[in-house]
Formats: C-alpha cells, sequence, structure tokens
C-alpha cells in the first residue's frame, strides 16, 4: 500500500499513449476515408453503411469486445486467417488493443469529418469540377482544406476515445500488467485490487493527458483565428 | 507533379511506419517460459504476491498475469486465448471450460475459500454483531448484491439469502451491481445501506463496517478453484505453479490477504 512503484504508473501511461495514437491514425486513414467516400451520398445502401459503421459508438464496449473477441479469437474467420498468415494469436497482445480502440474511435472520426465535408458547397465542387478539375484535386485542393478543423476535432476526439477505452480492450487485449494493460485497465484494476493510492495516482495522469490535448486544441483554434 | 508523388511517397511511408507498429505490437504476448495466469479480480492481490514468491523459488520462472471477472477470463480461453493456468472465482466457469475440453485432464483444485460478510454504510445505526437477519429490519432500504446472472459473488449471495429464508422479503431492496467491488463502493459512499460482499473485500474497506460473516462452509461453500489448462500443459511451471499454490507455502500467503485455506 505506502509507495507506489513509479513503473507501475509509467508503463500504463505509455502504452496508452502508443496505442492511442497508433488507433487514432488508423481511425483517420479508415474513418476519414469512409467519410470521404459517403459524403453526400443518400442511398439506402449508403445509409445501411453508414448504420454499421456508427454501431460501436451505441453498443456496450464489452458488448463490442464480445464481438471482436469473437472475430479475432481462434474460433473466428479473422482471427484463423491472421494466425495462419502471420503465426501470431492477436488476443492479448496490444495490437488487439489498437484494434479495439481503432474500432471505438472509428464512428467518431468519420461523424466528425464528415458533418465538415458536408458543409463544403456542392455546387463549388461542381464548378471546380466543370473547369476541369479531378476528383482527386478537388480532394486535395478543395475538401481537405475546407474540412481540416473537421479532421482536427474528428482527431483529437478519437484519440481521447481510445485513450479511454475500456471494455473492449478487456476483452480482446487482456488485463496483463506490463503489457497490455493500458491506463483505463490499470485504474480499474487499482480500484478492485483496493489500491485507491494508486488509481488517484494513474487518473491524474490520465486527466492530464486530457487536459493537455484539450488546451492543444484551444491553441490551434486561436492559431488559426490570428491566421485568417 | 513533384508534390504529388512526394505527398504519394509520404502517403506510403506512413502506412509502412503504421504497419511496422502492428507487426512489433503484434507479437506473442508470452515467450517461453512464461506463464500466463488468467485470474479472478478478487484474486489480484494474493496472485501477485504468489507469483513473487514462485518466481523466487523457481529460478527462471517469468509469471504473467490476466486479471478480469471469472466469466470474462472463461469466454477468453474458449475463444483462443494463450493462458496457461486458470483462476476462477467459482468451480461452474471451470466445469464448463473441462466439459468443453480446454483444461488439462486432472481434477482442478480448490485453492482457497471465501467467506460472504455483512456490511453496511457508515453511520448505520447498528451495535456490534448482528446477524443477516438485519437485512430485514424497515431501516434498510437499499442492499447491494452482485449481480446473480453473471457475478459469481452476487451469485453467492442469493443462495445465502435463500438459504436463510430471507430473500422473499427484501428482494424488492436489492440492487444488482456489476461486480463485487462495486457493490461495497455504494456502501462505503452510503448509495446503498447494506452489501453482502467477500470477507476479503470487506476486510480493506476503510469506510464501510463489518457486522458479520457467514462461516466457510455453510450454508454456502466459496471455493476458489485453480487448474492448468490444455495450453498449459506444455509449459514446464504450469503444474508446479498450481502446486504451489495449493501447497502450504501458498495456503500460507493465501491466509495473509484474508483467505482461508
Amino acid at each position: 500500500m505506502n509507495g507506489v512503484p513509479i513503473s507501475t504508473i509509467y508503463a500504463p501511461a505509455a502504452l496508452s499513449l502508443e496505442i492511442a495514437l497508433i488507433a487514432t491514425i488508423l481511425a483517420l486513414i479508415t474513418g476519414g476515408g469512409l467519410a470521404w467516400f459517403f459524403s453526400g451520398r443518400r442511398s439506402l445502401i449508403a445509409t445501411i453503411f453508414e448504420g454499421i459503421i456508427t454501431l460501436p459508438l451505441v453498443l456496450p464496449p464489452v458488448v463490442l469486445g464480445f464481438y471482436l473477441l469473437l472475430t479475432l479469437g481462434q474460433t473466428g474467420g479473422v482471427g484463423q486467417f491472421i494466425t495462419r498468415i502471420l503465426k501470431v494469436n492477436l488476443i492479448f497482445t496490444p495490437a488487439a488493443a489498437v484494434i479495439a480502440a481503432t474500432v471505438a474511435a472509428l464512428p467518431i472520426m468519420y461523424k466528425a469529418v464528415k458533418a465538415f465535408l458536408e458543409v463544403v458547397d456542392p455546387e463549388v465542387i461542381k464548378a471546380a469540377q466543370l473547369d476541369g478539375a479531378s476528383r482527386f484535386k478537388v480532394l486535395i485542393f478543395m475538401e481537405i482544406p475546407l474540412a481540416a478543423r473537421g479532421v482536427f476535432t474528428g482527431i483529437l476526439l478519437s484519440f481521447l476515445r481510445a485513450l479511454g477505452e475500456f471494455g473492449a480492450t478487456l476483452m480482446v487485449a487482456g488485463n496483463i500488467p506490463g503489457r497490455t494493460q493500458t491506463l483505463s485497465l490499470a485504474i480499474w484494476g487499482s480500484v478492485m485490487g483496493g489500491d485507491l493510492v494508486r488509481a488517484h495516482i494513474l487518473t491524474a495522469v490520465l486527466a492530464g493527458i486530457c487536459l493537455l490535448v484539450v488546451f492543444s486544441m484551444r491553441f490551434f483554434d486561436m492559431e488559426r483565428k490570428s491566421s485568417v | 507533379m513533384v508534390i504529388k508523388k512526394i505527398k504519394l511517397l509520404l502517403l506510403f511511408l506512413s502506412l509502412l511506419i503504421i504497419i511496422s507498429c502492428l507487426f512489433t505490437l503484434a507479437k506473442e504476448p508470452v515467450v517461453k517460459d512464461e506463464l500466463l495466469v488468467s485470474a479472478a479480480s478478487s484474486l489480484t492481490d494474493v496472485m501477485v504476491a504468489l507469483g513473487k514468491e514462485f518466481e523466487t523459488l523457481n529460478p527462471g520462472a517469468k509469471l504473467i498475469f490476466n486479471f478480469a471477472a471469472t466469466g470474462a477470463l472463461q469466454t477468453q480461453i474458449e475463444q483462443g486465448a494463450p493462458v496457461d493456468v486458470f483462476a476462477g472465482a467459482s468451480p461452474a466457469n471451470l466445469k464448463v471450460l473441462k466439459r468443453k475440453g480446454f483444461l488439462a485432464d486432472e481434477p482442478f483444485k480448490i485453492m482457497a475459500y471465501n467467506t460472504l460478510a455483512l456490511v453496511v454504510r457508515p453511520g448505520f445505526p447498528v451495535n456490534g454483531e448482528s446477524p443477516f437477519i438485519l437485512l430485514k429490519k424497515p431501516e434498510v432500504n437499499r442492499i447491494a448484491i452482485g449481480d446473480p446472472a453473471y457475478v459469481p459473488a452476487g451469485q453467492y449471495a442469493l443462495e445465502l439469502l435463500i438459504q436463510l429464508k430471507l430473500i422473499e422479503s427484501i428482494r424488492t431492496k436489492l440492487i444488482f451491481a456489476t461486480n463485487v467491488r462495486e457493490a461495497l463502493t455504494w456502501t462505503e459512499t452510503g448509495e446503498v445501506d447494506a452489501a453482502i460482499v467477500y470477507g476479503t473485500d470487506a476486510l480493506i474497506s476503510q469506510k464501510a463496517r463489518l457486522i458479520t460473516q457467514s462461516s466457510p462452509e455453510a450454508p454456502v461453500e466459496i471455493s476458489y478453484v485453480i487448474a492448468v489448462t490444455r495450453q498449459g500443459k506444455t509449459n514446464r511451471f504450469g503444474r508446479k505453479f498450481v502446486d504451489f499454490v495449493t501447497s502450504t507455502a501458498g495456503k500460507k500467503i493465501l491466509t495473509r490477504f484474508g483467505f482461508l485455506p
């Protein structure tokens, strides 16, 4: 009880940051890509796909984790495929935690980016295309700069969601101290084990990271305003 | 055009970095001679202590723990998680795994017993000891137990209430917690008047007051069981760790954390 070893604070914090960072990048690529693809589409199939992408937002994380476990585990198709190709079992690895965090953050990234993309006036894009701009050029020189704010908001919110991921991570990555125990899992573990001192310290670290992110958001906003 | 190429190159490079990152992260959680033990979260502290002692006695052994609710641990093993030893809070979960062929071919062992404890919130008007019948009093409005659907402590508590013929009169007062520690926290903060938790939990709580404990055998026996999994058979420390936990030396450590041998 007396004295909390620094490594039991540092290890989960470093792992959490690493996982959240990679998950955010993955969510940006997949979520951003999907948002770009689906923006402006109103067909029935597009709506159904959108519903599927949004599912992780409404499913309880533990349920999400359960289905991820069924998919990535040795009885699931994806899990068997990965084991055959890469000769690794994903369950109980930090990579599984990355996947859990990515899936959890994906709908947030998707929604944030899409909301800003749809603000872009389609008439303006049509005009640009009439003037000979390719779909790719429209994306790079018009949509991305106009949606930069949405992308930025998406990145921050996804990062925070990935950082706080708990239920799905517990199911697929396990709660292994020093290996897959993230900050959220470590806090829960400390509360379960009655080590409230460590729980408070870990919570302070997590809160500190969150504050840092929120402040950097504010800083970015001010930069933008002054440059406009 | 050059800018476009550079952009594509950057995109390709970042993808490469991400993929390589994933590869390093996907390395097997357990390397040779490491023993992965999945244990019920109520065993967290005592398992760490047992592991340290075992590592000192067996040079070369390295124990890795995975702590979660017994039911979640069972599901993980069923889905092929690389677990070597399973220590659960209820024999029921191990029986299922045994039937499905996930455990080594030997009877699993009882490693410790626990008791059920009645705790009340700070400031609850009761003097000294009082049996479980206290729950019938009108001053007790809310009683927390673990959700019997999936929390072993809750199943034991419900069984106890049935055995003591208290269940009918207090059924409407019951509030289900997602785990036993939550029930204890509600008592500590006064959200509920009383809770039925494990004796080991009641011991470490500084705020909730312990009123009474059930005896280890009756009316409800609470046993923690430990077994080597099918995968753990090939690990040279699997069997040894189970033997150590159930040995006199292991029992001594378990007793130190409030468990009964």
